[in-house]
């Protein structure tokens, strides 16, 4: 590959920054298919001693597209939020599995048993994160920039600047938002907690 | 909408204020508005209790308790006594060895989520072997390994009395000497690791122990190799720029993404170094992405300049910090080496410049006298002053050499791109590098005679070697001539103006145009021989008479009917009798 050739990623996030949010949907098949062989190779035994955690994915991913000049520095603030939307994508894809699983209990042979150990992902955990996943759907609907906080902060593991750079606002912003939004998912997964011990029927 | 965000900025304000204080501003700022205020309401009780949920990234692991292992008792031997510290991957306790008369050990045990992971485990008791084997006295040293009892692997090892390079570095600048010292051994401790296939991973001040540190017994240990080490606090929200700094930014390149080789150990080794010398890291970088385009966009020598590192030992310093792992050192023991002789060696020859100062001063003015008096006091020819050699691949400017006309160089890596080798003169027309000689070194050569010896190739325009020593008839020239189609041809010029003229010797074909050539005076004698790869070439060259400025031996390269001029060389000697 061409040094100088902008890649396909580059031409994406180029087309996500001008605010085409379809790009978004092109990026996720080339930009997920990385970060699930990396996640795969991480945890089938060559691990650089800490790949699970997603920030070090997403920044191992980073590095990697750098190093194969599929990618320009100046495009990181997007990638980080890319990436955290498509960690979230990969988690949530884990957790439904599983649940899936639990209804038909057949174990698919090497079905990513791992990775859901490193997700801590037990049935009620996985629960816990479909959960999260709808409540974050719905704060998208009346916040867009909250539910882009948790992803980068939650899903993506981004520090608070990261955060800030990536959706260009302030890091006090950030932290409001980060703090709103924390509130809003706990009363709504709780309320959801609730209905659930309710007696129905 | 308008109600969330009116009850989001009352929220925003509500949750840094307490009790009664809280309450007076919900009443201030909701009045009789009841959704609104039950709306803040419901958000400050889900802020304040936490369900856990979202108050760490996801996949962190669960923190490690603390101190689980204080009295028990591992193989029968070693009695854990207390805790130490704890990393990402694992916890360190002190404990004695009952078997060895409670001579006190460090127990290392990986983290007790390990267990569920049989390649970490394995991989664990892999290095562990072979840390095993490992026998340097700069390495801390494995007694002895296993399993506990419930399947957790753990590691006994040598405990050391002494203090950290961070905590000594703290104190006050270093001085070069006993920075390059520290620096040898921290190589060779490396070295003798890597030659039983184990990578420290992550060389840093804090794994560098100092026994007996500032006494004349001084002595390094390496601690904390491999996959155990324990960097790697468990990271929370808010707290991943602190951790950077504490371990990523000694990580080479290659280390980043994610392929260490025992080249990361050779840059990290190089950041330790840089450190050591200057107060700071090469790259002042915030997170692991930027430190990545820091790295290849590169570190300039200036700050290392700046802190009295000589330009040669900033230059082997920035090679071991090269982004391409290939363009490091070829082994950590290698790299450490030259390291620290050019530290401990910086310029073999300053009394040249301030020789040459002092003629300048003096002045034409100052007549005879003066230059007598200073002749007299040129210090005689010793066995060091008959022979001269550019150390290649260093700076020639920091070996006494002086530059002549235009010229600049790079360093050139060896074949197999595992180190450097040789230096690239380069010139847009003319230039390159001499070595004064005292009346002494002239009146030596005159009566014994002389030789220079060089490898080199011409791989563009003309790469030139000179001698022109006051007090005698000619000058001697020989040219390395590069051509289009092939190796070149050596001229032997007689006369530059008005045109080049002169003796063309052809050379034989051969990979790279790197030959040998030895140009060489007899004693008393005023012709000159050449041989070029050990073959008798040609004797009678008379040397020419344009163009003269009494230099001692020079090499350099000039363009030829050519835009630029570019030639490698490998060695470049003059010797004398």
């Amino acid at each position: 590959m061409a040094a100088s050739a902008p890649s396909e990623i580059t031409l994406l996030l180029n087309r996500l920054q001008e605010g085409d949010a379809r790009a978004l949907t092109d990026l996720a098949p080339l930009i997920g298919a990385e970060l699930r062989r990396m996640a795969a190779r991480s945890l089938a035994g060559q691990p650089p001693g800490h790949t699970w955690q997603p920030t070090d994915l997403v920044h191992e991913l980073w590095v990697r597209l750098l190093g194969r000049n599929e990618l320009r520095f100046e495009n990181r603030s997007h990638f980080l939020g890319v990436a955290a939307h498509l960690m979230r994508g990969m988690v949530i894809d884990h957790a439904r599995r599983r649940c899936a699983r639990k209804r038909t209990p057949v174990e698919v042979p090497g079905a990513g048993n791992e990775f859901e150990t490193l997700l801590g992902l037990t049935d009620s955990r996985a629960a816990e994160l479909i959960a999260l996943d709808d409540a974050l759907d719905r704060l998208a609907a009346a916040s867009p920039r909250q539910s882009q906080i948790v992803e980068l902060r939650y899903f993506g593991g981004s520090s608070v600047e990261e955060t800030a750079e990536a959706l260009g606002i302030s890091p006090k912003t950030v932290k409001r938002d980060w703090a709103i939004a924390r509130a809003r998912l706990h009363a709504e997964l709780n309320r959801i907690g609730h209905d659930a011990e309710q007696p129905r029927g | 909408m308008m109600q969330n965000s009116r009850a989001d900025s009352v929220f925003a304000g509500a949750i840094h204020l307490s009790g009664p204080e809280r309450a007076r501003f919900l009443t201030s700022e909701c009045g009789t508005d009841e959704a609104l205020r039950a709306s803040v309401e419901r958000l400050l009780a889900a802020h304040d209790c936490s369900t856990g949920l979202l108050d760490r990234p996801l996949f962190t692991l669960p923190p490690e308790p603390e101190d689980v292992w204080s009295g028990r008792v591992l193989h029968s031997r070693y009695r854990i006594e207390r805790f130490l510290a704890r990393g990402g991957m694992s916890t360190v306790y002190l404990a004695r060895d009952e078997q060895l008369a409670g001579k006190p050990v460090v127990v290392k045990f990986l983290h007790s989520w390990a267990r569920q992971f049989a390649w970490l485990k394995e991989k664990f008791r892999g290095e562990m072997e072979a840390l095993a084997r490992v026998h340097h006295p700069a390495v801390v040293a494995v007694l002895d390994f296993g399993e506990t009892a419930d399947g957790l692997p753990f590691l006994v090892i040598e405990y050391v009395e002494g203090v950290t390079l961070r905590a000594e570095m703290a104190e006050s600048p270093m001085p070069i000497g006993r920075a390059a010292r520290i620096i040898r051994e921290t190589g060779r401790a490396a070295a003798a690791a890597h030659a039983t296939g184990v990578l420290h991973r992550d060389l840093k001040p804090e794994n560098i122990m100092l026994e007996r540190p500032g006494t004349s017994e001084e002595r390094v240990r390496l601690i904390d190799f491999g996959i155990a080490r324990m960097d790697e606090p468990s990271r929370e929200f808010n707290t991943r720029m602190t951790q950077f700094a504490g371990t990523t930014p000694y990580m080479a390149p290659e280390q980043l993404r994610g392929k260490p080789s025992a080249a990361s150990d050779i840059y990290g080794l190089a950041v330790v170094a840089y450190e050591l010398l200057t107060g700071v890291r090469p790259f002042p970088a915030t997170s692991p992405v930027e430190l990545y385009e820091q790295q290849r966009a590169g570190v300039k020598a200036e700050t290392l300049r700046r802190h009295g590192v000589s330009e040669a030992a900033a230059r082997v310093i920035l090679k071991q910090l090269s982004f391409r792992a290939e363009d490091r050192g070829s082994t950590a023991n290698e790299a450490a080496e030259l390291i620290a002789e050019a530290l401990l060696h910086p310029v073999r020859l300053v009394w040249t410049r301030r020789r040459v100062m002092t003629a300048a001063a003096t002045g034409v003015a100052a007549g005879a006298a003066g230059g007598v008096a200073w002749w007299m006091r040129e210090p005689p020819l010793g066995p060091h002053d008959r022979v001269i050699d550019m150390p290649l691949p260093s700076e020639p400017l920091e070996h006494g050499f002086q530059a002549t006309g235009e010229i600049d160089n790079r360093v050139v890596s060896n074949a197999d791109h595992t180190g450097f080798e040789a230096l690239r003169l380069i010139s847009d027309s003319q230039g390159g590098y001499h070595r004064r000689l005292t009346r002494a070194q002239v009146a030596a050569a005159q009566r014994l005679g002389w030789r220079i010896t060089f490898d080199a190739t011409a791989e563009e325009g003309i790469l030139y070697v000179n001698l022109d020593m006051p007090g005698t008839p000619a000058r001697y020239l020989f040219n390395v001539v590069a051509t289009a189609e092939g190796p070149g041809f050596v001229r032997l010029p007689t006369a530059v103006v008005p045109k080049s003229l002169g003796v063309d010797l052809p050379l034989t074909p051969k990979p790279g145009g790197r030959h040998r050539y030895v140009l060489g005076v007899g004693p008393r004698a005023t012709t000159a021989e050449v041989w070029v790869d050990g073959i008798h070439y040609y004797s009678g060259y008379k040397g020419l008479t344009d163009f003269r400025y009494r230099r001692g031996p020079e090499i350099g390269v000039a363009a030829y009917g050519t835009k630029h001029a570019a030639g490698v060389v490998w060695k470049f000697r003059f010797e004398i009798g």
